[in-house]
Parts: C-alpha cells; sequence; structure tokens
C-alpha cells in the first residue's frame, strides 16, 4: 500500500520530530515537516501532501495566513488541513473552520487520535 | 343639848344595847375617816391633773382660746397672746370681742376673718380647720371646735392657732423645688422614672410618656408594668436580669433593649439604672434613651458596610478571575505546547515496549494520566479566559436541566443515588448563554455526585419566585443584582450527601480550592459556577451541613 503523504508543520522542532516517529513507525505515513509556514507554498507544490496538519500560532506567520495562502494556491486549496494547536477557544476553532479546515485538534494529542483524524481527512479528500 | 338628851335616852338603854350602838358609831366614824381620806385624794389628782393640764396648754405649739357662750374668754395660753401679739390691758378684759378687734388690722383679710369666726359661732356643729394669713406674711393654722357636755349642752368654742410659717416656707421651698425639677425633667429628652421594687413608680416624666406612650397613672395602675413593657419573654427576662444584677451587684448599669410601646411599636432603648438605698428600701433611678434611630442606622451601617466588603470580594473575585483568565491564556499555550510533545512522546514509547514489561507499561500509563490531569488544569484555567463572552438568549431552564442531567448520567455510577426531579412547569423563561448554564449545572451535577459516594438522594428543583426580604430569600449569598419584589426563576441541585464543613464552605468558590483531592479535583468547577452566574447577574448560593448534605441554590432573572 502506498504511504499517505503528511505535512507537519509546527514551530516546536521537538513536536514535529516526535510527530514525525510516532507516523512514521506506523508504516503508513510518509512525513516531511516544516518548522515555519513561511515558504508553505513551494514545499506544498514540492513534496504534494495529502493532508497538512498545521499549528496556529507560529511565527512571522500563523496558522490561518497558512490556510489563506494554500486556499489561494491551486493544489494547495485541494489539500485536507487539520489544525493540531495548544489555541482551543471557541473562536480560533470557529475562525479556522471559516478557512476550510477539515478537523481541529487542541494538543496534547493521543496519536491513535491523531491518526484517526488523519484517517478521516483523507477518506474526505 | 343634844348630847345630853342622848345621855339621857343611853340611860333608859340595856348595856348590850349600848356596846351595839358603840360598835355602829366606831363603824361610822371609820366610814367617815375613809371617805374624806378619798375625797382629799381625788382633790390632790384633780389638782395635779389641772396642772399638767394647763402645764401642757401653757407649753403647747398652739396658742389656746377658749370662749364660752356669751362671747366671755374661759381660758387662753401665753403662747395665744404671743402670736397675736394681743396687748395684756386687752386680754385681761376677758371679752373674745375685743381680742377679735385688737388684731384685725393684723390681718391680710379682716373682712374674711371676722365673717368666719361669726359664721362658727353661729354654726356650732362645725368644726373648722384652714389658715389664716397675716399682713406680715405670717401663716396661723387655725383649728376649732365647739364644747358640749354629755347631755350636749353648748358651752362655747375652743380656737387653736399655730403659726406654720416656716413650714409653709419649707413647704414652698419644695414645691419650688420639685416644680424646677419637673420642669428640668419635661425638659429633657431622655425619659426618667424613679420607682421602687414593686414598680411604683414616684418620677416618670413626659419623655417617658412620649416614649412608651402610657402615663405615670397607667404604668403605675399596671400590676406588671414589666410584662406591658416587654412581652417578649426574651427582652422581660434581659431586663428583670437587669434588676436582679442591679440588687446583687449594687453597681450602676446600662443595658440595649428592645421595648414594646402601647401603640405595639418596638423602640430599642439605653436603659441606665443605678439603685438608690433610702431608708433600707431600694429604689431605682433610671433613664432611658431611645436609640431606634441610631440602631437602624448602625443597621443600615452595617448592611452598607457588608455590602461593601461583599462589593470588595467580588471585585477581588473578579481581579482574581481577570488575572487567572489573562495568565491562563497566555500561558495555555505554551504548556499545551509542551505536552502535547510529551504525549507524543510518551506514546512513542508505549509502542515499543511490549505488554509483558508491566511495570514499563504501567509507568507510560501514569505519564498519560497525569498528562491528562495537567491539561485539565489548562482547559479549566481557559475556562476563564473565556468568561467574559456571554450569548445571553431566552431559555427554558428546565430543558437545559434536563439536558446537563443527560450528559452526566454516565457519571452517575452508584446505582443508589435517586434522582428527584422537581421542576416546576409554565416557569417563565430566563436570560441565559445556555452552554455556560449547562456547563454549571454539569459541575454542581457532578459535584453532587461525588459527594455521595455510597448513594443518595439528588434533587432537581426549579420553582417562580418573587423576591421578598433580601436577607431571608436564601442563606448565603454572594452579590445581589435583584430588586426587591422583583420577579425571579431559582433551580435548586441538593443531595443527601458528606456536606461541607463551615470553614470550607467560604472558600468553595475560590480557584483551586478542593477537597476532593488532586486526582479527582482541579477546584476550579465552582469557581467557574459562579463566574458564569456573575456574569448572568443571578445569584448562587450554597447551604450544606455536614453528614446531611449540600443544597445549591441559584436565582436568574426572567427574560
Amino acid at each position: 500500500m502506498e504511504k499517505r503523504k503528511v505535512m507537519v508543520v509546527d514551530d516546536e522542532p521537538d513536536f514535529i520530530k516526535v510527530i514525525k516517529l510516532n507516523l512514521e513507525e506506523t508504516g503508513n505515513y510518509e512525513v516531511m515537516t516544516l518548522s515555519t509556514a513561511k515558504d508553505i507554498i513551494p514545499e506544498v507544490h514540492s513534496f504534494k501532501p495529502d493532508v497538512i496538519l498545521l499549528d496556529m500560532l507560529m511565527p512571522s506567520t500563523g496558522g490561518l495566513d497558512a490556510c489563506e495562502m494554500l486556499n489561494n494556491d491551486s493544489l494547495g486549496k485541494n489539500i485536507p488541513i487539520i489544525i493540531v494547536s495548544a489555541l482551543g477557544k471557541d473562536q480560533d476553532r470557529y475562525a479556522a473552520y471559516k478557512k476550510g479546515i477539515i478537523d481541529y485538534l487542541v494538543k496534547p494529542i493521543e496519536n491513535k487520535d491523531l491518526i484517526t483524524a488523519i484517517e478521516h481527512a483523507l477518506e474526505n479528500k | 343639848m343634844i348630847l345630853r338628851k342622848r345621855t339621857m335616852a343611853q340611860k333608859n338603854k340595856t348595856k348590850e344595847e349600848l356596846v351595839k350602838e358603840i360598835g355602829l358609831l366606831q363603824k361610822r366614824i371609820v366610814e367617815l375617816e375613809i371617805s374624806d381620806s378619798a375625797r382629799k385624794k381625788a382633790e390632790e389628782v384633780l389638782i395635779f391633773n389641772n396642772i399638767i393640764l394647763r402645764t401642757q396648754q401653757e407649753l403647747s405649739i398652739d396658742g389656746i382660746l377658749v370662749v364660752d357662750e356669751k362671747g366671755k374668754i374661759l381660758f387662753f395660753n401665753q403662747r395665744f397672746v404671743n402670736i397675736w401679739g394681743i396687748p395684756l390691758d386687752v386680754i385681761e378684759l376677758r371679752s373674745d370681742e375685743r381680742v377679735q378687734q385688737s388684731v384685725m388690722d393684723k390681718l391680710a383679710s379682716p373682712e374674711e376673718f371676722a365673717r368666719k369666726v361669726k359664721h362658727l359661732y353661729e354654726t356650732r356643729d362645725e368644726i373648722c380647720n384652714d389658715e389664716v394669713v397675716l399682713k406680715d406674711g405670717r401663716v396661723f393654722d387655725r383649728y376649732s371646735v365647739s364644747m358640749f357636755d354629755a347631755e350636749g349642752e353648748y358651752y362655747g368654742r375652743v380656737w387653736y392657732f399655730r403659726d406654720i410659717t416656716e413650714r409653709k416656707k419649707a413647704e414652698e421651698a419644695l414645691r419650688e423645688s420639685e416644680n424646677r425639677l419637673q420642669s428640668v425633667l419635661s425638659t429633657i429628652q431622655e425619659s426618667v422614672t424613679f420607682s421602687n421594687e414593686t414598680g411604683y413608680f414616684y418620677v416618670y416624666n413626659l419623655a417617658m410618656e412620649k416614649l412608651t406612650g402610657y402615663s405615670m397613672k397607667e404604668a403605675n395602675a399596671c400590676p406588671d408594668f414589666i410584662s406591658l413593657l416587654y412581652p417578649d419573654p426574651k427582652n422581660r427576662q434581659m431586663a428583670l436580669k437587669g434588676i436582679v444584677e442591679l440588687l446583687e451587684k449594687r453597681t450602676s448599669r446600662e443595658i440595649e433593649i428592645i421595648i414594646t410601646t402601647k401603640s405595639g411599636q418596638f423602640r430599642n432603648v439605653s436603659i441606665f439604672s443605678s439603685l438608690i438605698s433610702y431608708n433600707g428600701r431600694n429604689l431605682f433611678l433610671s433613664v432611658y434613651r431611645d436609640i431606634t434611630e441610631r440602631k437602624q442606622a448602625e443597621e443600615v451601617l452595617q448592611e452598607a458596610c457588608t455590602e461593601l466588603k461583599e462589593t470588595q470580594a467580588q471585585l477581588i473575585q473578579a481581579e482574581k478571575m481577570e488575572v487567572i483568565g489573562r495568565l491562563a491564556s497566555g500561558v495555555a499555550h505554551e504548556v499545551k505546547n509542551p505536552l502535547g510533545i510529551i504525549l507524543q512522546g510518551v506514546n512513542y514509547l508505549e509502542g515499543k515496549i511490549s505488554s509483558e514489561e508491566k511495570d514499563m507499561f504501567e509507568i507510560v500509563q501514569m505519564m498519560k494520566n497525569n498528562i491528562k490531569r495537567a491539561d485539565n488544569i489548562v482547559c479549566a484555567l481557559l475556562e476563564f479566559s473565556r468568561a467574559g463572552e456571554l450569548n445571553l438568549k431566552a431559555e427554558d431552564i428546565n430543558s437545559i436541566l434536563e439536558s446537563s442531567l443527560s450528559l452526566v448520567r454516565y457519571k452517575i455510577n452508584p446505582p443508589d443515588i435517586e434522582i428527584f426531579k422537581e421542576l416546576a412547569s409554565d416557569l417563565p423563561k430566563v436570560s441565559i448563554d445556555s452552554n455556560k448554564m449547562e456547563q454549571v449545572f454539569i459541575n454542581l451535577l457532578l459535584n453532587a455526585v461525588d459527594a455521595m459516594p455510597r448513594g443518595g438522594k439528588l434533587f432537581m428543583r426549579s420553582y417562580p419566585i418573587q423576591l421578598h426580604d433580601s436577607k431571608n430569600d436564601l442563606g448565603r449569598r454572594n452579590g445581589n443584582y435583584f430588586k426587591l419584589t422583583e420577579k425571579a426563576v431559582v433551580v435548586q441541585i441538593e443531595d443527601t450527601g458528606n456536606g461541607i464543613l463551615e470553614e470550607n464552605l467560604r472558600k468553595v468558590f475560590d480557584p483551586f480550592f478542593t477537597t476532593k483531592g488532586p486526582k479527582n479535583g482541579v477546584g476550579l468547577g465552582l469557581a467557574v459556577t459562579k463566574n458564569i452566574i456573575d456574569m448572568h447577574k443571578g445569584i448562587i448560593d450554597i447551604e450544606s451541613k455536614v453528614g446531611k448534605g449540600t443544597k445549591v441554590s441559584i436565582i436568574l432573572r426572567i427574560a
């Protein structure tokens, strides 16, 4: 079975490292990590992810800005986005859903729940 | 001649007859001697009595004049002559008329005097006791009575005159003094009484009449004035205790007490009492001061003070909440990120250990549980940062109670928790944020369940209310946004669980206060609950008794 491509964008290096380890450990995913969303468009074009895990609060380009950039991109607009953030307020969720994200997960999150969300996103791609 | 005749007759008598006659004569002589002695003795007694009587009359403080039926002076004493200043040549005339004439110019009202004397001589049955005022200011007490013998025959009149000028002056001075005292007592605002142990009032001033509504006459006529003044047994007991202590300790004391006036009003009074011993009797001097207005002012001040303290507490609480909210909001992101990393790390390790390595497995589970716990704290803290946003709508409180109950049903593990729903139908809608109110009810229901680990009864109530006395509607309340007589809806959640200790009851709304232990409680549930109710401008009140249970009441305004 072909591995599904997951792009993880988060400014926490430890987080992207451990996420990558956990997802790749399943043998089902190929994971690419980015510590900033600044260059997300060329990276998306290069990696062509099936799903993007995106943090909300990041320096320079935040999660919502990244969503906006992806929505304005011909390739990016068709990739499901799952927000994985420490922010859990309703207004944050609401703002993110308005950008067309498919799911919103609040840290800390169990790996199994993350995988369930990724699979759900892939099914509804 | 007679003796010679007897001798001749005796010659013709027998010896026995003569002896007998001699015996009779001797007896007669003895009788005559005794009679003579008794008479002499009676005369002596009479003379002696006359001396005593005369001495008494002379020494009497009264001037005495005895006048016979023809106006002749039968007797007068020196005192009479002296007090009236009657010349010797006049009195020696022994004429009542002349004596009267000699005193006329001394009298303040001579015509009246003459008229009265004439009237008394004409009206023999009349006894006179009056006063005669002289021009020089002296006052004589006059007493006169007619003299009759056993057969009722009239013998004249006796007159007594006593100079009572000094006594009258003393009486006048006393009267003036009393008048001054009365005017002082009637002027002062304090109510003053002077009474004996039986409750009889000698002094009972105007202020006391105004204070109690009872006059002195009414107070003295009442056999149990204390019960009238203090119909409430508690106050009566206090009053009586005060009297007993005053009698025992004999020192002045002051008590604050409530009296009931004649019109049935309650007045707060301060009574200052002193005990005065007079001729072996205990007398009470009491000063009553009406302190009702002061008490009312104190109560208002106390209420204002309490309100101020409550407002201050609310401000502190609000400030605390705001700080926690801001802190939580800022910290949440910083804490949740590392928690996310740790959890993912633990998940990684979890996949690396086999199920045989039980200790390792257990430790990993422990780590996961504690990550969850830390996350719960952060989540609860975040509730504060969200507290400022309300989405108010007119809602049916019963349906929110029902939905909240359905959300916690899974937690109601003890099978012997019985749920009693007493929800009033046709309740007016309330203006609330349904999500937040649901959170409130969930918190309260979970607390109630946690308080009954061995089962019990859980009551959910809702009913309409019209607020009456702000003090008595509910036991303990924090803040009060309602007006008296305003209609509202009450929701109650009551359990029959462990109850809350009195010392903890004050802290239950404090953030991070919990009695559930670190594993089961963060200590923010009731703090969030209170915050939400405050935001709704509602009232939350907790009543609890250890071992009996806890009742939480919430008052919400009608939409």
